[in-house]
């Protein structure tokens, strides 16, 4: 079985390219969102193995829908996906419950790497 | 995905943070929560850092990021927004704006590392007081960690229905033509089965017919586009023309989304601007004036959409001084009418006064408006349009200038008939009838021939007399006629073959033979052939078609 991922990003350029890289590595992209409140939605009704996870978006950011989301499901595995220079919000996205992250733009054995390290519940350094 | 794909996806979404750019940052001067429109500038900002250092823009990731630095330093409170804040802002806008669109086309690296210096050098100025002096370090950063490689592939797969989707504008056109195309098909087949008794297969066609129809319906619907497109843009004209002119304006937008055909849309832009322009130059006094007269110092320009049946209504509204009558009526006086007859003008009448070329009561020209010319040329787009124009105004109390528009006026239906090997049209609503007259009973009356009918002799009109085609022989018994009525006038014109009545969508001609009066559009059948919608005046009107020795008009070649 592919593992399932929600892709959420407020630029539809960057869910296309995650997407595509996701896909071309054997995952099955199930849904996207384009801002934290509806990724909480889709997270409860599609109920994905991963969620890459944008921070800076309208209406709910990134480390808030990850909060939201640890509560619904603590097992949740959510990537962050965060452009340089955000450390900090990094810090507090994993803080609150996110496994790793990825820097924008992204590099497609990066983004790889960091999945199957999650999905195969190897903590990440 | 190609490269080339996610160019055209960095190009719209682009497109869009600009939009909510510049909106954002107009919004800025006039909102009550800043803090929420500068979280968003901040965001539009910082994806097009992302989307652009994806695509490997580097110059445009340097100056977004020093607009992002700029908008957190705004957000944390460290600086505060001053009146010129705004205005520089969109300098920077507008710096990045042209950077963007260098980097797409992959043109001038020199000029767009220039621009990126000068928006970051710009930015970091924008809180003193004397900008230019203040140093870029703060915005720039180390961003070579990447990876350029780009992925391609395979289209990604969704279980999760995508709601919508974007199309290319041309493919809807292209979908428009063909939609017409398949309705003539259908007509040439009816008409090969005329005289088949197979009832079958005409209930068919007649399904078909139907479905055609609706086809069309749905691709005319999905070419609807909210004015709101383009009446954001309109914000900004109104706060520099407003600067410009020193005049306080405030702009509202009523109705933005009210769809309308995107052809009548993109042909109206040009005329609005005007319109809006002519509203803050001409019309809306200084605060100073409007002060003295009682009025609020800040103007208020507005602009109303609304729907009318088949009929969008733009319009344009100020509360400024109103159009001077008694001058433009003084400036006709010159031109010998007395003044009853100046009285006597009617608002139409006036209308037109005041879109003649050259005409305005104006007395200096600038860059906001006063050449005299903008009227005339919203008058003619509004007429090329099939549109009319209203103008409203009373002293004192302000200008109101209406367009009446039809929704779906770039489609017409009309009767498409061969002239020679061309195609030739004409729109429905002027043609009567279409008739076989035996050729031994046309008359002779006046020297003009002309064929008798129980309402009296209808003149003969051959297309050659007209256009400079093709002298077609005409033997046989018959000659076949469309005839076509204007008011009270009709005229019968011969033609050889009738190809069958058709909505079309109208395309602009091109310049070259724009100004040539008798064909009034072209369409651009799915052959890739061009046929010339005719206007109907030209058979009637001042150029009667009953004396063929007057100008020619060269369609071909």
């Amino acid at each position: 079985m592919k593992p399932k991922v929600l892709v959420v990003d407020d630029a539809i350029f960057m869910r296309k390219m995650i997407a595509e890289i996701l896909v071309e590595n054997g995952m099955n992209v199930i849904g996207e969102a384009d801002n934290g409140s509806t990724a909480v939605e889709r997270y409860k009704e599609l109920k994905p193995d991963l969620v890459t996870m944008d921070i800076i978006m309208p209406e709910m950011n990134g480390i808030d829908a990850v909060r939201q989301i640890v509560a619904i499901d603590s097992q949740a595995k959510i990537v962050m996906c965060s452009a340089l220079g955000q450390q900090a919000l990094v810090q507090e996205a994993i803080t609150a419950g996110a496994k790793d992250f990825l820097i924008k733009p992204f590099n497609p054995s990066r983004v790889v790497e960091v999945v199957n390290k999650i999905m195969n519940h190897v903590p990440t350094s | 995905m190609k490269v080339s794909d996610y160019k055209e996806l960095y190009r719209s979404e682009a497109d869009e943070i600009f939009h909510g750019l510049e909106n954002g940052i107009i919004s800025l001067e006039s909102c009550e929560d800043q803090q929420a429109h500068i979280d968003d500038l901040f965001r539009h900002a910082h994806n097009l850092k992302g989307i652009s250092g994806a695509m490997g823009y580097d110059s445009v990731v340097t100056a977004s990021h020093a607009i992002e630095n700029f908008l957190d330093a705004l957000r944390k409170g460290e600086l505060s927004i001053k009146h010129s804040t705004v205005d520089k802002m969109l300098e920077a806008v507008d710096m990045l704006r042209e950077c963007v669109t260098l980097a797409v086309d992959e043109k001038d690296s020199d000029r767009r590392a220039e621009l990126a210096e000068k928006i970051a050098i710009h930015v970091a100025g924008i809180d003193d007081d004397d900008p230019g002096t203040a140093e870029p370090s703060s915005s720039r950063e180390d961003i070579d960690d990447r990876d350029p490689e780009e992925a391609g592939g395979s289209q990604a797969e969704f279980r999760e229905p995508i709601k919508t989707t974007r199309v290319e504008l041309e493919r809807l056109d292209r979908i428009m033509t063909l939609v017409g195309e398949l309705i003539i098909s259908r007509i040439r087949f009816i008409g090969q089965m005329s005289g088949a008794e197979n009832k079958a297969l005409m209930d068919e066609l007649e399904v078909f017919g139907r479905l055609v129809s609706e086809v069309q319906r749905e691709v005319m619907e999905a070419r609807l586009v909210p004015v709101g497109q383009v009446c954001q843009r309109f914000k900004r004209l109104v706060r520099d023309a407003a600067r410009e002119k020193a005049r306080e304006v405030k702009f509202e937008i009523v109705g933005s989304e009210i769809g309308v055909d995107r052809a009548v849309l993109e042909e109206i832009v040009d005329p609005l601007v005007h319109l809006i322009r002519n509203a803050i130059g001409h019309g809306i006094e200084t605060p100073e004036e409007r002060e003295a007269l009682g009025k609020d110092r800040e103007a208020v320009v507005t602009l109303g959409v609304r729907r009318e049946r088949n009929h969008v209504i733009i319009e344009v509204m100020d509360d400024g001084r109103g159009i001077d009558f008694k001058r433009v009526k003084a400036m006709r006086a010159s031109e010998g009418l007395s003044t009853e007859e100046m009285a006597e003008l009617s608002e139409e009448e006036l209308c037109s006064i005041l879109s003649a070329p050259g005409f305005s009561t104006s007395r200096g020209v600038d860059r906001i408006s006063g050449r005299g010319m903008g009227m005339n040329i919203v008058k003619k787009t509004v007429d090329s349009l099939g549109g009319v124009m209203h103008i409203k105004s009373s002293a004192g109390k302000g200008t109101s200038i209406s367009l009446h528009l039809p929704v779906n006026l770039s489609i017409i239906k009309v009767l498409m008939f061969y002239v020679g090997d061309d195609v030739h049209a004409l729109p429905i609503e002027y043609i009567k009838e279409t008739t076989r007259v035996e050729y031994g009973s046309l008359k002779k009356l006046r020297g003009k021939q002309v064929f008798m009918t129980p309402e009296g002799p209808i003149p003969v009109i051959r297309p050659w007399e007209i256009f400079d085609a093709k002298v077609e022989e005409e033997n046989g018994r018959y000659i076949k006629m469309i005839v076509v009525e204007m008011g009270e006038k009709r005229a019968g014109i011969v033609v050889k073959r009738i190809l069958g009545q058709q909505e079309i969508v109208i395309k602009g001609l091109p310049s070259i033979i724009r100004g040539l009066s008798g064909i009034s559009g072209a369409t651009i059948l799915g052959s890739g052939k061009v046929a010339f919608i005719w206007d109907p005046h030209v058979i009637f009107g001042e150029r009667s078609a009953y004396e063929p020795d007057k100008e020619t008009i060269v369609l071909a070649n």
